[in-house]
């Protein structure tokens, strides 16, 4: 039992700096690849941190919204393809990203099985977020609960699933997808009931008048776009009023980009940053946390070390008649001696043993785990 | 006339940078002779009896025991003296407590390549431990066994080698009087064909040996391996 305490403090001393390093190196990866896949991202002034790590790895929350009338300015200055990107909701505990299928053709997303979400209602799951979720083809996934608590909320709204995304090794794989459009009935921008007429029930209609009839509180509304009713349902206000999260910019050449970075720089409520830039900014931030952890691992291995010598010798003080015992009845000095080292070997060699099973683990977990970091 | 076990001739024994000085200029003892080794603390008695076991080396003079010149070999060959003609039993029975009680057993047969752990030697063990009412608690570890049980695989360890000189250092050093009195009986009853040399200061103990023999006559000063009880050679 001391021998198994002392082996699993010498296996954690020395899996400790290998899973920092190694967690590490997975989180540079993971965040610089998808970083320097994304030319550029603008969205609401604001934490750029925030923006990045929100719109590229949907780490949960929405950045400040902008509006449709921003990508529509983004779009019309033809130096870039404008991907419109809504984080606001969730379904199933994985984020909902409401974008168009400009952003499939972007990221290589490809459907593993079924389609991509094109009709407002549809919704296509990442790999990784069908296989926890346990849906397919033809099932149906709620969009989650903003506010349990808020009564004039919109419902929930019940989605088709038309689509598993092949695994891609990147966020998307975590997260649901939709149209824009459903992202907009769900925050309520949109909606779709029964036609209101004359022969309306009195307590669907608040008032009529000026050849229009306004519904009342009661009058039931679809938690679900169908076939057979996707035609009554509307959006009310402007399209350009609607709200995004964030767009992703793909400059059509190295001039636009600067041009278009050039020109929100100046821009009173937005930003365009390079994602690479932010988030080789935060890894620098994380390296510095490294390189502390480092040095702190470095004190603590050679307090183990030490420990370990003091329980070496310890050892050796309490083990001197059995040494002792030994030799009398016949075996060398050496050959005592020798025993003792190898029990020390031993011991390292299954804290190595340990350490290295448990790298194994973190080497085979780290992509998920440092992804759940992102979360 | 009996054949002599251990033959000492002008033996003389001083450890470096010490005053002690052992000089035993005749002594015989003759095969399965009993003898209790007795004198003060630092006279000389576990000296003498890790002379006999070539634990150590003489500086000059002959020591002959079981028919071996002990003088005259070398480190190793003493070694493997020691393994087959020498058994030891400790004051407090030194068992390994993380071996069970038959590891405990044939350790002088695991740890000496000397001795050779075959069937032949499997069996006299199983014999041995039968002897001593151990037969069927092979498996336990000494933390399991009672005082008695310990005592008695000390002893059991002590004869496995079929030795035929058994050194007994202190062996009732800490126990009481009726206890001591048992140890003793045990181990000379147990060690029937060997010769016993057992270094005790319990004078009542006397009347179950042969012989007793007060070693305080060979030494000039007290012995710094009578005053330590695990002297490192």
């Amino acid at each position: 039992m001391k021998s198994l305490l002392l082996l699993l403090a010498l296996a954690l001393t020395a899996f400790l700096p290998v899973a920092a390093a190694t967690l590490v190196h997975h989180f540079d990866d993971e965040l610089s690849r998808r970083a320097s896949a994304t030319p550029l991202v603008a969205g609401g002034k604001g934490d750029r941190f925030d923006l990045v790590l929100k719109s590229l790895y949907f780490t949960g929350g929405a950045p400040e919204p902008i509006t449709m009338a921003d990508f529509d300015e983004l779009a019309d200055t033809g130096r870039a393809l404008a991907i419109p990107l809504h984080l606001e909701f969730s379904a199933g505990g994985a984020p909902l990203v409401a974008t168009t299928p400009d952003y499939y053709r972007f990221r290589k997303l490809e459907p593993a099985r079924g389609t991509l979400p094109l009709l407002a209602g549809d919704v296509a799951l990442g790999g990784s977020a069908a296989r926890r979720l346990g849906l397919g083809v033809g099932d149906t996934l709620p969009s989650d609960q903003v506010n349990l608590y808020d009564l004039s909320a919109t419902y929930p709204l019940r989605m088709r699933v038309v689509g598993v995304l092949a695994e891609a090794g990147t966020p998307d794989d975590e997260a649901a997808f939709a149209s824009l459009e459903t992202a907009w009935v769900i925050a309520g921008f949109g909606h779709g009931h029964d036609k209101l007429g004359a022969d309306s029930p009195a307590a669907d209609v608040l008032g009529r008048g000026d050849g229009r009839v306004t519904a009342s509180a009661a009058l039931e509304q679809f938690i679900e776009i169908t076939a057979e009713n996707i035609g009554d349902f509307h959006f009310h206000g402007d399209r350009a009023a609607l709200p995004v999260n964030a767009l992703i910019a793909v400059p059509n050449s190295p001039k636009d980009r600067t041009l278009l970075k050039g020109r929100y720089s100046t821009a009173p409520d937005l930003q365009m940053l390079v994602p690479g830039e932010v988030v080789g900014e935060l890894l620098g931030i994380v390296f510095k946390i490294k390189r502390l952890f480092d040095a702190t691992f470095g004190l603590v291995a050679l307090a183990a070390a030490l420990f370990l010598a003091l329980v070496v010798l310890l050892s050796l003080r309490l083990r001197k008649r059995e040494r002792e015992t030994l030799f009398l009845i016949g075996c060398s000095r050496g050959t005592v001696a020798w025993m003792q080292v190898a029990e020390i070997l031993i011991l390292a060699a299954g804290a190595l043993l340990v350490a290295a099973a448990a790298t194994s683990v973190l080497l085979w977990q780290a992509p998920n785990f440092t992804r759940s970091l992102l979360r | 006339m009996k054949n002599k076990a251990i033959t000492i001739r002008n033996l003389d024994f001083s450890y470096p940078g010490s005053p002690f000085r052992l000089t035993v200029p005749e002594l015989d003892i003759e095969a399965g002779e009993k003898v209790a080794l007795t004198g003060a603390s630092g006279c000389g008695k576990t000296t003498l009896a890790h002379l006999v076991a070539g634990i150590l080396e003489p500086a000059s003079g002959r020591l002959t025991v079981a028919g071996t010149v002990v003088s005259e070999l070398g480190d190793r060959a003493r070694r493997a003296f020691r393994s087959s003609k020498i058994g030891f039993v400790f004051q407090e029975f030194e068992l390994l407590e993380y071996l069970p009680a038959r590891d405990n057993l044939l350790l002088p047969y695991t740890v000496n390549r000397a001795l050779k752990l075959d069937s032949a030697a499997r069996d006299r063990a199983a014999a041995i431990a039968g002897s001593v009412g151990l037969a069927d608690k092979l498996d336990r570890h000494p933390s399991r066994l009672s005082g008695g049980e310990r005592q008695r695989l000390a002893i059991a360890r002590a004869l496995v080698t079929a030795p035929e000189i058994v050194v007994a250092d202190e062996p009732t050093g800490n126990l009481d009087p009726d206890t001591a009195r048992g140890v003793v009986g045990e181990l000379l009853a147990r060690s029937a064909g060997a010769t016993v040399l057992a270094i005790t200061h319990d004078h009542s103990l006397l009347p179950q040996f042969d012989r007793s023999l007060d070693i305080s006559r060979y030494s000039t000063q007290p012995s710094p391996a009578d005053r330590k009880p695990s002297p490192e050679s």
